[in-house]
C-alpha cells in the first residue's frame, strides 16, 4: 500500500501550526514581568506574589550581567509593535526613565506607594522606585588605614589613589548611571576634567561591579567604586573590606533605587497591576532588605539588618533630576569613550 | 520541461531559474537585516554624513585591537595545530582516530568557559606561595593574560583544532607523493615542492575560519578587558542607542569579509568531509617524530585538559557539581533543546540552498556578515519580525523565533557545509540522476543520504557547539522559563560565587566533551581510516 507520504506531511504541519499558533493563546490570567535583578533576589518575591494568587500565573524573563542588563531594554524596546511584557522591574533607574521617554510606559500611580517619598515617583506616575542602592567606596581595610578613605569621587584624581583605584565599565550599568549623574551635577567641562584625570592617574577600568568588589578584596585594587548590594556581600563574606558612602560631605551619594512600571499596551494590563502593587508593598522591601544585596528600603520604618541605615534619609543623596540623568547619559558615554580606547 | 531540460538547465544557469530553496533562504537570511537597516536609516541629510564620519578613533582603535586580535589568534592556532598534525602523520593509522576525537575537545568548550577557567587558574597561581614569589607582587601572569597576546592565546587554544580538522581532512597528500618525495629529494626540497602545495589551500581556509571566529568574539575580550569591535558596536547599538551608527560600523565587517572571500576562493578545498580513497600517509620514524609527539601531548594537555580539570577543582568537589546539575537542570534541557534544533535546521537549510546554487559569490558573504556581526543586531532584527505576529506569544513560537534567530546567525555553517557534499557528491551525478524516475525525497532518501550521514553529524555538531555557546540571542527571545546554561553562568559570574560559576562552567565544557565522546564511540568514527 501507497503511503501518502506528501499529505501525512502537509497535514502534520497544519496541525504544528494550529498548536504552535494556539497554545498559550487566551490565558488572560497570566502575567509577564522582565526584571532586570538578579534572579536569585527576584525569585523569592516573585514566588511568594505566585502563591498569594495562585489564580494568577507569573512568567519572569531574567536579563543578564553579560549584555550589562541592556538585554531587556532591548527587548521591550523591540517589540513595542506587540508588546510581550506586562511589567518592567528594573534594578536601577536610568533605562526606565529612557523606556518613559521612548513612550513605552504606561502610567499607573500604585496604592501601595502611598507613603513612598516622592523623589522616588514619577512625577506623572509612569514608574515608581523602592529598595535602593547606593554607589559607594570599597576599600581592601588590609592595606588602606581608616584615615585613608576618599571623601567623593573627584578626589580618585588625586596622585594618592594613582594606581590603585578601580571601576566597573563606564559605559554600562549603574556605573554608566553614576557618571551621567556626576556629569549632570558637575557639567560636562569640569566632568571630562575630572574623567581624564582618573584615567591618567591609573584608574583600572574592570567588566563588572563584581570584579571590582572581588579584586578589592583579593588585595589586587586599594579601592573601588562599586554598589552597596556588592559591597555587603563581601562584607558577609568576611572579607577585609570596608564600605564608604561618598559625597556625604559635599555633593551626597548617588542612589539607584529599583524601579518597577506597567508596559504600554500590554496584554494583561490589570494583572500587571495587581503584581506592580505587590511589588511595591512594605513587604517586598523587607525581603529585598533581608536579602544577600541588602537593598535599603526607601520607606522609613521598615524591618532591616542592623548594616542598613535605620532611614535612607540618613544619607545624603545626590540632588540629581533622574530624567535631566537620562537625558545626559549620551552626552557623558560619548565624553568616556574618548579616554577609555 | 523534460528532466533532462531541467538539469541541464538549472546547472548552466542556477541564478536565472526560479527557485524555492533560494527564495524562502533570501527572506530568512535578510530580513533580520532589513528591519534593523531600515530601523537604522536616518531621515536627514546631515545624519547621512554623520554615519559617514562614524569610524571615529575610538571605533578604529577597537577594530584595530579585534584585527590583532584575529591575526595572533590565527598564527597561534597554526603554531599549535601544526605539531599535533604532524604528530598525526608520525602515528600509526590504528591510533589516528584516538587523536582525531581528543583533537575535537578544545573546540567544544564555549571559548567563554575556557577564558574564566584561566582566569582562575592564573588567579590561583599568583596566589600560592611560589606564585607569590614568581608572579605575586606584579601581578605578572594576570596582567599578561588581560592582554591582546594572552586573549589571542587562549582563543587559539580553543580554535587551534579548526586548523588541524582542514589539515587532515583536505590537504590532498597522499602516499605516493610522500614517498616519491623521500627517495628523490632533500627535506627542504620535500618542503616546497611537495608539503607546502599541499598544506596551503587548508591552512588559507582554516585561517580565514579562525580568524572569522576570534573577530566575532565579544565574551571572551569582554573577560579578559580587552576593548574590542564587537564591544564597540554593542555599546553604540545597545547602550547608546544609536542604532545607525552599530550599523555603520558593521559595515566594516562587509568590506574586510568581502576582500577575504574573494582571496580565499581562489584556493579551491579539495575533498572535504568525504572519506578519501588513498591510502592514508605515514611518515617515518624519525627524531623529529617524538618532538612532535611531546609538543603535541603539550598542546592538547593544556587545551583540552587544563580547563576542565582547573573548573573541577574550582568547584569544590562532587556535591558541587551534583548540586549545579540539579538546580540547571532546565537550563540544561534547554540548552540541548535549542542546540539540536537549530544545529538541524541550519544544516539542513544549507543542504537544500546549496543544492540548486553553484559558485555562490555573494551568498557567502551575506552569510559571513550576519555571523560576525553581534548578535544583538541580528536577535533585534528577529524580535522586530516577531512582533509583527499579532498577540501574546506561546512558548513554541517564541522557541521557534529563537531557532529562526540561529539559523541567519550561524547559516554559514550550513551553506559551507551544503556547498562541499553537493560538490564532492558530483554534478555530473546529480544530472544522472534527475534522470531517474524518482521523486526529489525518493532520490533524496536513497540516494544522496547514505552517503552524508558523516558529514551532516560533523556539522550538525559543530553548529550545535556554537548555538551552545550563545547567550546574546538567547537572552532577546527565550521565552519565559527558557533560559540556558551559558546566560546562568554569567549571572552567577556576576555574583562571584566561584564554586558555583565553576560547576556550571564544568556543565558547559563537560556536557560537549561528554557527548562528542559518546557519540563518536556509537558512530564507530575510530574504524575510519586516516
Amino acid at each position: 500500500m501507497r503511503i501518502p507520504v506528501t499529505s501525512i506531511t502537509v497535514l502534520f504541519l497544519a496541525l504544528t501550526t494550529v498548536f504552535f499558533l494556539t497554545t498559550g493563546c487566551g490565558s488572560s490570567n497570566t502575567v509577564v514581568i522582565y526584571t532586570s535583578v538578579d534572579q536569585d533576589y527576584a525569585e523569592p518575591v516573585i514566588n511568594a506574589f505566585q502563591s498569594g494568587n495562585p489564580e494568577i500565573e507569573v512568567k519572569a524573563i531574567y536579563d543578564s550581567e553579560v549584555t550589562k542588563t541592556t538585554g531587556l531594554y532591548e527587548r521591550i524596546l523591540h517589540e513595542k509593535r506587540n508588546p510581550q511584557a506586562d511589567v518592567f522591574w528594573n534594578n536601577e533607574i536610568i533605562r526606565t526613565v529612557q523606556l518613559k521617554q521612548q513612550d513605552l510606559l504606561a502610567q499607573y500611580q500604585s496604592p501601595s506607594a502611598s507613603d513612598i517619598p516622592s523623589e522616588f515617583k514619577d512625577k506623572e506616575g509612569y514608574w515608581t522606585g523602592f529598595s535602593a542602592r547606593a554607589r559607594v567606596m570599597i576599600i581592601n581595610k588590609d592595606i588602606v588605614p581608616e584615615t585613608e578613605t576618599p571623601s567623593e569621587v573627584p578626589a580618585l584624581g588625586s596622585p594618592k589613589y594613582s594606581r590603585r583605584t578601580g571601576m566597573a565599565n563606564p559605559q554600562f550599568g549603574t556605573t554608566a548611571g553614576h557618571m551621567a549623574a556626576l556629569y549632570t551635577l558637575a557639567g560636562p567641562q569640569r566632568f571630562t576634567l575630572w574623567f581624564s584625570g582618573y584615567i591618567q592617574n591609573g584608574l583600572r577600568i574592570l567588566p563588572g561591579n563584581a570584579t571590582v568588589r572581588d579584586q578589592v578584596a583579593q588585595g589586587q585594587l586599594a579601592f573601588g567604586l562599586t554598589d552597596t548590594d556588592d559591597a555587603f556581600a563581601a562584607m558577609e563574606e568576611n572579607k577585609p573590606v570596608r564600605m564608604a558612602y561618598l559625597g556625604q560631605e559635599s555633593d551626597g551619594t548617588f542612589l539607584i533605587p529599583n524601579t518597577v512600571a506597567l508596559i504600554k499596551d500590554s496584554p494583561n494590563p490589570e494583572l500587571g497591576k495587581k503584581l506592580v502593587d505587590y511589588l511595591l508593598s512594605p513587604e517586598v522591601e523587607e525581603k529585598l532588605a533581608f536579602s544577600r544585596g541588602r537593598q535599603i528600603p526607601v520607606r522609613a520604618g521598615i524591618k532591616r539588618p542592623e548594616n542598613l541605615p535605620p532611614n535612607l534619609a540618613e544619607i545624603k543623596a545626590m540632588p540629581v533630576d533622574y530624567e535631566e540623568v537620562a537625558k545626559n547619559l549620551e552626552p557623558c558615554l560619548d565624553t568616556i569613550r574618548q579616554f577609555i580606547q | 520541461m523534460s528532466g533532462y531540460h531541467k538539469a541541464i538547465y538549472s546547472v548552466d544557469s542556477p541564478y536565472k531559474s526560479f527557485s524555492l530553496s533560494r527564495t524562502v533562504w533570501g527572506f530568512v537570511f535578510l530580513s533580520p537585516l532589513l528591519f534593523i537597516v531600515w530601523q537604522s536609516i536616518p531621515g536627514s541629510f546631515e545624519e547621512v554624513t554623520k554615519i559617514v564620519s562614524v569610524l571615529d578613533a575610538v571605533a578604529l582603535k577597537r577594530f584595530a585591537n579585534s584585527f590583532l586580535l584575529g591575526v595572533c589568534a590565527t598564527v597561534f592556532s597554526v603554531l599549535l595545530a601544526f605539531p599535533v598534525y604532524l604528530f598525526h602523520l608520525y602515528l600509526p593509522v590504528k591510533f589516528r582516530s584516538f587523536l582525531f576525537i581528543t583533537s575535537l575537545i578544545p573546540l567544544s568548550y564555549p571559548p567563554f568557559a575556557v577564558a574564566s577557567a584561566w582566569m582562575m587558574l592564573a588567579f590561583r597561581i599568583e596566589q600560592g606561595s611560589t606564585g607569590r614569589i614568581l608572579w605575586g607582587a606584579h601581578g605578572w601572569l594576570s596582567q599578561w593574560l588581560y592582554s591582546i597576546p594572552g586573549c589571542a592565546v587562549v582563543l587559539a587554544l580553543c580554535y587551534w583544532s579548526v586548523v588541524y580538522l582542514f589539515l587532515t581532512l583536505s590537504t590532498g597528500l597522499t602516499k605516493g607523493h610522500v614517498e616519491t618525495g623521500q627517495i628523490y629529494l632533500s627535506p627542504v626540497q620535500r618542503f616546497k615542492r611537495i608539503y607546502f602545495p599541499a598544506w596551503k589551500t587548508p591552512l588559507v581556509h582554516a585561517s580565514l575560519l579562525v580568524f572569522v571566529l576570534t573577530m566575532k568574539q565579544f565574551e571572551v575580550p569582554s573577560l579578559l578587558q580587552v576593548n574590542s569591535y564587537p564591544l564597540e558596536i554593542y555599546t553604540r547599538f545597545a547602550s547608546l542607542m544609536q542604532q545607525g551608527e552599530a550599523m555603520a560600523l558593521c559595515l566594516a565587517y562587509l568590506f574586510l569579509l568581502t576582500g577575504l572571500t574573494w582571496y580565499v576562493r581562489r584556493f579551491r578545498l579539495k575533498g572535504f568531509f568525504s572519506t578519501s580513497h588513498d591510502e592514508p600517509v605515514t611518515l617515518p620514524e624519525v627524531s623529529t617524530g617524538r618532538v612532535c609527539m611531546i609538543l603535541a601531548f603539550f598542546v592538547l594537555l593544556l587545551s583540552a585538559l587544563t580547563p576542565l580539570f582547573t573548573l573541577f577543582s574550582q568547584s569544590g568537589g562532587i556535591a558541587m557539581i551534583l548540586s549545579v546539575i540539579s538546580e540547571q537542570t532546565n537550563a540544561l534541557f534547554n540548552s540541548l533543546l535549542y542546540s539540536l534544533l537549530s544545529a538541524l535546521c541550519i544544516v539542513g537549510a544549507g543542504f537544500w540552498l546549496m543544492k540548486d546554487l553553484r559558485d555562490p559569490v555573494i551568498l557567502p558573504i551575506v552569510l559571513l556578515f550576519l555571523f560576525i556581526i553581534p548578535a544583538v543586531i541580528v536577535g533585534a532584527g528577529c524580535l522586530e519580525l516577531r512582533s509583527w505576529i499579532p498577540g501574546a506569544l506561546p512558548a513554541p513560537l517564541a522557541v521557534t523565533s529563537l531557532v529562526f534567530a540561529f539559523l541567519c546567525h550561524f547559516g554559514i555553517v550550513g551553506l559551507y557545509t551544503g556547498e562541499r557534499v553537493w560538490q564532492s557528491y558530483g554534478r555530473k551525478q546529480q544530472e544522472y540522476d534527475t534522470l531517474l524516475t524518482m521523486s526529489l525525497y525518493r532520490r533524496f532518501r536513497f540516494l544522496y543520504l547514505p552517503g552524508m550521514y558523516n558529514t551532516i553529524g560533523k556539522a550538525v555538531g559543530f553548529a550545535a557547539l556554537l548555538v551552545w555557546g550563545d547567550v546574546g540571542m538567547t537572552i532577546l527571545l527565550h521565552p519565559p522559563g527558557g533560559s540556558t546554561l551559558t546566560v546562568e553562568y554569567f549571572n552567577l559570574l556576576h555574583y562571584g560565587a566561584e564554586n558555583r560559576t565553576a560547576g556550571i562552567g564544568l556543565l558547559l565544557t563537560g556536557t560537549p566533551f561528554v557527548l562528542l565522546v559518546s557519540v563518536n564511540l556509537i558512530c564507530g568514527l575510530r574504524k575510519q581510516r586516516y
